[in-house]
């Protein structure tokens, strides 16, 4: 096949000097297509899950032997103590001896007052409180279900697209309900695409079949070094990793979530499945200009979980309203030294 | 073949009359009602009921023997309500799965909701079962404090219910009969003494 | 004007069952007496759903009858005799449920659903009330919403409509601004 391309090429320029040219040239574009050869999501996302298991299995290696901690939990439908195990057992498990109830509707549980991962493990003898939708404070509830919707933009972002094109995502900010949508910044590599309503409704779908799919939101403890070679492929993730473990109690660990086969780096706790879900859209996508990243794509979606119902016309007007672009601050590299720089007197994240 | 149609016919006809007939003659002597016309043929009781045959023997000389059209003794029976053919298979299904006892255990409800107050299950249009518990016997108690009074005498003014931890109110409450309760006001009782129901 | 606050039926219920072979309206009547009695002197009753329901028509009448005519009126008084078995609640129905009720302009009483008893006979039971009553409440207390997901999206996103209207009046949304149409004709 090569011999015969020179050939017809040679055939087309008949002047020697001509013949040359086309030579090099096809020399040139044979070398670049092979330089050139971009990565796929699918291989990424493998990578990604094999660095993810590897590291999860190192973690369980060091439970040794299985000691028992004691769980206190206050609330309906009854105060009970359990007896679980330390570092296998989660606020989930704990539900699942209590009631269904607790099972189907937690969002959240408060481990001695602090918000905790459904599927992460208790590692002490604790207080535990379940939190959902309709609680007189729910406002952990929203932030966890709010954050956990602009995770699974970045999911859709990955997998909507074709295989071959390749996305990386760059960075969700804070939840913030009021803003009426939740974010998700990314590079998606389309400078001149504006999505037609077929579009966003695809990249909808993508979201509305989780609710069927039921994926938990599995959390992992990561040292640097090992996020580091998990989004080496992300330029945007590798200047950020650095950044977060800074901010991290150790000062060394980034938290690491994953859903199905999508993993992703965020901080606060997320909801503990993706069958709480129950409208979902992706509303619109719009170009920001960071001064760090570049150009950007803001994607903004709006979501509803199952316990809450609404009615569609009352949907539909605050779908519009998340259509409007989010003031969010737009992602910026935040170059901090040591935790104390972060962390105010209070011990409370500074805002940023 | 007209013959032998006339014929079947008159059969019919001779057999209708002695069932409608046994079954007047049977009635009217539950209710002790002279019986009408007795004919003149065997009634067939065949001494089951020796007394009935005497009786009936007695009324028939007795009687006049009013002639009544054959026509008017056979629809003149069908007033009385008795089923005209049997039930069919479907129609009993029908009446044996779809009783509210037979749907109350089988059929799905999707109207569950659990109390946020205690995590009870009950349907949504229906009142949390635990918490009216604790509400059933928070009144009992209520009614036993003002002894015989709610029962045979019921005062002729607003009833005030004070706890150990409302004595502050009591200044409030001039004019109104006061019971006391000799215990520290509920927590899931909020104290909203005498607000009205709606205005 | 004095209206009646209840909707009461023309027809009495058909009880049919509730009553027991042979009886007939005069047992349905006396059976009502003593729900109605019961009701007036415990102001809440449990009983069969088709029981509460029958009452609440008799006791709306009667407390709005002894409201419309007072203490003094004859025909009242018969009345309240005849449907209050006990006489020391007639005292009641006037001096303690009039004033309360005076100044009511929905119904005096209110019905809750009980849960159905499985296994049972299916039978529906109710409470029926009467409003202003001293007795813990059957439902629950009022909860606060307002931080509910949906009602914060919905709160803002209401306050947003409204900041962008008063900016720009003529703004039409595509929302049903029915009025601001009319102002701008």
């Amino acid at each position: 096949m090569f011999v015969r391309s020179v050939h017809n090429c040679c055939r087309v320029c008949l002047k020697n000097s001509a013949r040359s040219n086309a030579f090099s040239y096809f020399i040139k574009r044979l070398l670049n297509t092979k330089v050139a050869r971009k990565l796929t999501n699918e291989e990424a996302r493998h990578k990604r899950n094999e660095i993810f298991n590897e590291e999860r299995a190192r973690q369980l290696t060091f439970i040794t032997r299985i000691e028992k901690i004691q769980v206190e939990h206050k609330g309906p439908p009854e105060d009970c103590t359990l007896i679980m195990n330390k570092g296998l057992s989660t606020p989930f498990n704990c539900a699942m001896h209590i009631g269904e109830l607790l099972m189907n509707r937690s969002v959240l549980a408060l481990v001695n007052g602090k918000p905790w991962d459904m599927h992460r493990p208790l590692v002490e003898d604790c207080e535990l409180k379940f939190l959902h939708m309709k609680d007189e404070n729910p406002i952990l509830s929203n932030q966890a279900f709010w954050r956990s919707c602009s995770f699974i933009l970045g999911y859709i972002l990955e997998t909507a697209f074709k295989n071959e094109h390749y996305v990386e995502l760059c960075s969700f900010p804070v939840p913030n309900v009021t803003s009426g949508s939740f974010v998700y910044d990314a590079d998606l590599k389309l400078p001149d695409w504006s999505p037609s309503a077929m579009e966003l409704n695809c990249l909808s779908r993508v979201g509305q079949s989780l609710r069927y799919s039921d994926f938990k939101f599995e959390r992992l403890d990561i040292d640097v070094s090992v996020a580091l070679k998990m989004f080496e492929d992300n330029q945007f993730k590798s200047e950020q990793i650095p950044q977060i473990a800074v901010k991290s109690e150790t000062g060394s660990t980034v938290t690491v979530y994953r859903m199905g086969d999508h993993i992703d780096i965020s901080r606060g706790p997320l909801m503990g499945s993706t069958g709480m879900l129950s409208r979902f859209n992706v509303t619109a996508v719009h170009k920001i200009e960071s001064p760090q990243y570049g150009p950007l794509s803001r994607v903004q979606g709006i979501a509803i979980p199952m316990s809450l119902s609404l009615h569609y016309w009352t949907y539909e007007f605050l779908m519009k309203r998340a259509t409007k672009l989010n003031q969010a601050p737009i992602p910026t590299v935040f170059q901090a030294k040591s935790r104390s720089e972060t962390v105010d007197n209070q011990g409370e994240e500074k805002a940023n | 073949m007209a013959v032998t149609l006339i014929g079947r016919l008159g059969n019919l006809l001779h057999k209708l009359e002695t069932l409608v007939h046994r079954i007047r003659v049977q009635d009217s002597l539950n209710r002790g009602l002279p019986t009408l016309g007795v004919p003149n043929f065997d009634l067939g009781l065949d001494g089951v009921n020796s007394d009935l045959e005497s009786r009936l023997k007695q009324q028939k000389n007795s009687e006049s023997g009013s002639s009544r059209s054959v026509i008017d003794s056979i629809f003149g029976s069908i007033l009385w309500g008795v089923p005209k053919s049997r039930r069919t298979l479907e129609k009993r299904l029908t009446r044996k799965f779809q009783g509210k006892e037979f749907k109350e255990v089988t059929a799905i409800k999707k109207n569950i909701v659990a109390c946020l107050e205690c995590g009870t299950y009950h349907e949504m249009h229906t009142i949390c079962p635990k918490c009216y518990g604790k509400v059933r016997e928070e009144t009992a108690a209520m009614k036993a404090a003002m002894g015989e009074d709610f029962q045979y005498n019921h005062p002729r003014s607003e009833v005030v219910y004070l706890y150990e931890d409302d004595q502050e109110d009591r200044a409030k409450y001039k004019g109104k009969y006061i019971v006391e309760m000799k215990k520290p006001r509920p927590l899931w009782f909020a104290k909203n003494l005498l607000t009205k129901g709606h205005g | 004007m004095n209206m009646f606050r209840f909707p009461v039926r023309n027809t009495p219920r058909k009880l049919k069952k509730s009553f027991g072979v042979g009886s007939g309206p005069a047992e349905r009547i006396k059976k009502l007496q003593m729900l109605v009695t019961a009701l007036i002197r415990n102001e809440r009753l449990e009983a069969k759903e088709s029981y509460c329901l029958e009452t609440r028509g008799y006791a709306e009448q009667l407390i709005q009858i002894a409201i419309r005519n007072g203490d003094r009126h004859a025909e009242t008084m018969e009345k309240a005799d005849y449907w209050l078995l006990e006489k020391d609640l007639v005292h009641k129905l006037f001096k303690v449920l009039v004033p309360r009720y005076q100044n009511y302009t929905t119904a005096f009483t209110d019905y809750h659903f009980l849960p159905k008893k499985v296994p049972g006979s299916g039978v529906q039971m109710g409470i029926l009330e009467l409003k202003g009553n001293p007795w813990p409440p059957v439902v629950p207390r009022q909860r606060n919403q307002k931080y509910l997901l949906t009602n914060v999206l919905i709160s803002t996103a209401k306050e947003e409509y409204r900041m962008e209207k008063k900016i720009s009046p003529d703004l039409k949304n595509g929302t049903h601004d029915k009025l601001n149409q009319l102002d701008n004709t």
